[in-house]
């Protein structure tokens, strides 16, 4: 293969993926990596240095694109990034020492849980509790809207949701995605976070997690230029597009096309991580 | 004589930082692109071997060697410093956040921010391996 046809293969395949997962909500980072590693036979540790910087064009770009940051509440996510920046450091040292068929498994677990958790409803209803000491005492707290009120909400457990986003980071870390569905799992699920606000939250922690294994990454050799530089554009013009076509698509068909297509990708990274086909 | 609502300041702090969040990314963009651009104009047809992991040379991972060599006009530098801007979009956004708080005086916030900075200055700049 020539660098043309390098290029251009990437760059249509992180096309795609930016613009799948745009549309599902899903994001695009976590099929590079696959997409790389078992279609064009890059080597794991260049594929996630590449979909790392991808992961920080996106969500640059989507912060760039948006006028507003909806309904994320900057509080929460700023005290939650030095939990998560410090495990993305963490996260970006063990890839170094950890085995690419312990990284393949892992990269394919996590795939699998995306792929089901974007499947599920979420039920909720965690408003108009009174605040919790802690999050009181840090602000976390904030008000969003719905069904024409404003209704107010209020972080819980925060020393849990502050561990638990440690691991995120060092997911984040170890696999260079952007870990938005733990992260929202995290927010909604451990904090008890309004699923909005923790979806919006979630998007505004990603790029700043993402900077802290991406140094670690540049200063170790993983960040090729000539991998990333098809991956960014490709992905960032993606989801760009992806963004424009939601707003008139239909959504659900293309998130079950997604998922599917996700949990396929982790299948194949686990039985290629099993059958040691990536060492 | 008018009376500047503070209010106001902050809301056209907010917009100008946008703006230059703005600008950064769209010029971190410009910069890969210009930079891929003239590395398949120069090595298409190159073989393409990034199936095993060797290590990108001291050039391409430092932050004076990477600007010095896209200053020479060498093309791999130009895409690897246009991912230093793009590296460096997300930090700036927490010194704008920063700037937020600070002009709302909430000292607690600023520290917080300053304490991401410093994580992610950390990851940046230091020379441990």
């Amino acid at each position: 293969m020539t660098q043309l046809e390098f290029a251009a293969l990437a760059w249509g395949g992180s096309l795609a993926a930016g613009f799948l997962g745009s549309l599902s909500g899903l994001g695009g980072g976590v099929v590079i990596v696959p997409m790389l590693v078992l279609g064009l036979h890059v080597d794991v540790h260049y594929a996630i240095g590449a979909s790392l910087i991808s992961v920080i064009g996106t969500s640059a770009g989507a912060q760039a694109a948006h006028r507003q940051e909806g309904f994320s509440n900057t509080r929460l996510g700023l005290f939650l990034e030095i939990a998560t920046t410090l495990g993305a450091i963490c996260g970006a040292f063990l890839s170094a020492s950890t085995p690419t068929k312990w990284i393949a498994i892992l990269f394919g677990g996590v795939l699998l849980y995306s792929a089901s958790s974007s499947m599920g409803s979420r039920k909720q209803d965690t408003t108009g509790r009174a605040p919790d000491a802690l999050a009181a005492k840090l602000r976390l707290v904030g008000s969003y809207p719905h069904e024409g009120k404003l209704l107010p909400y209020s972080a819980r457990r925060v020393p849990l949701g502050f561990g638990l986003m440690f691991g995120a980071g060092t997911l984040s870390g170890l696999l260079g995605i952007g870990s938005g569905a733990v992260k929202v799992l995290v927010l909604d699920g451990a904090m008890q976070i309004p699923f909005k606000v923790s979806t919006a939250t979630s998007n505004f922690m990603i790029g700043v997690t993402a900077v802290a294994s991406a140094g670690v990454y540049l200063r170790r050799g993983y960040i090729n230029p000539a991998v990333a530089m098809p991956v960014t554009i490709g992905v960032l013009l993606g989801s760009l597009l992806g963004a424009r076509v939601l707003q008139t698509a239909r959504v659900r068909p293309m998130r079950i096309v997604f998922a599917i297509v996700i949990a396929l990708l982790g299948a194949e990274m686990i039985f290629n991580g099993l059958t040691g086909k990536l060492s | 004589m008018k009376i500047v609502e503070p209010i106001d300041a902050y809301e056209s702090i907010k917009r100008s930082m946008t703006a230059v969040l703005r600008w950064t990314t769209a010029g971190a963009g410009m910069v890969i692109f210009v930079g891929g651009v003239l590395l398949l104009l120069r090595h298409r047809a190159a073989p393409a071997a990034f199936h095993s992991f060797i290590g990108e040379p001291d050039a391409l991972r430092f932050v004076p060697q990477i600007a010095m060599g896209a200053f020479h006009g060498h093309a791999l530098a130009i895409v690897q410093l246009g991912i230093l801007l793009l590296i460096a979009t997300p930090m700036l956004r927490v010194v704008c956040v920063g700037i937020g708080y600070a002009i709302e005086r909430d000292w607690l916030y600023v520290a917080v921010a300053g304490i991401v900075l410093a994580v992610l200055g950390f990851s940046l700049l230091s020379h441990k391996h």
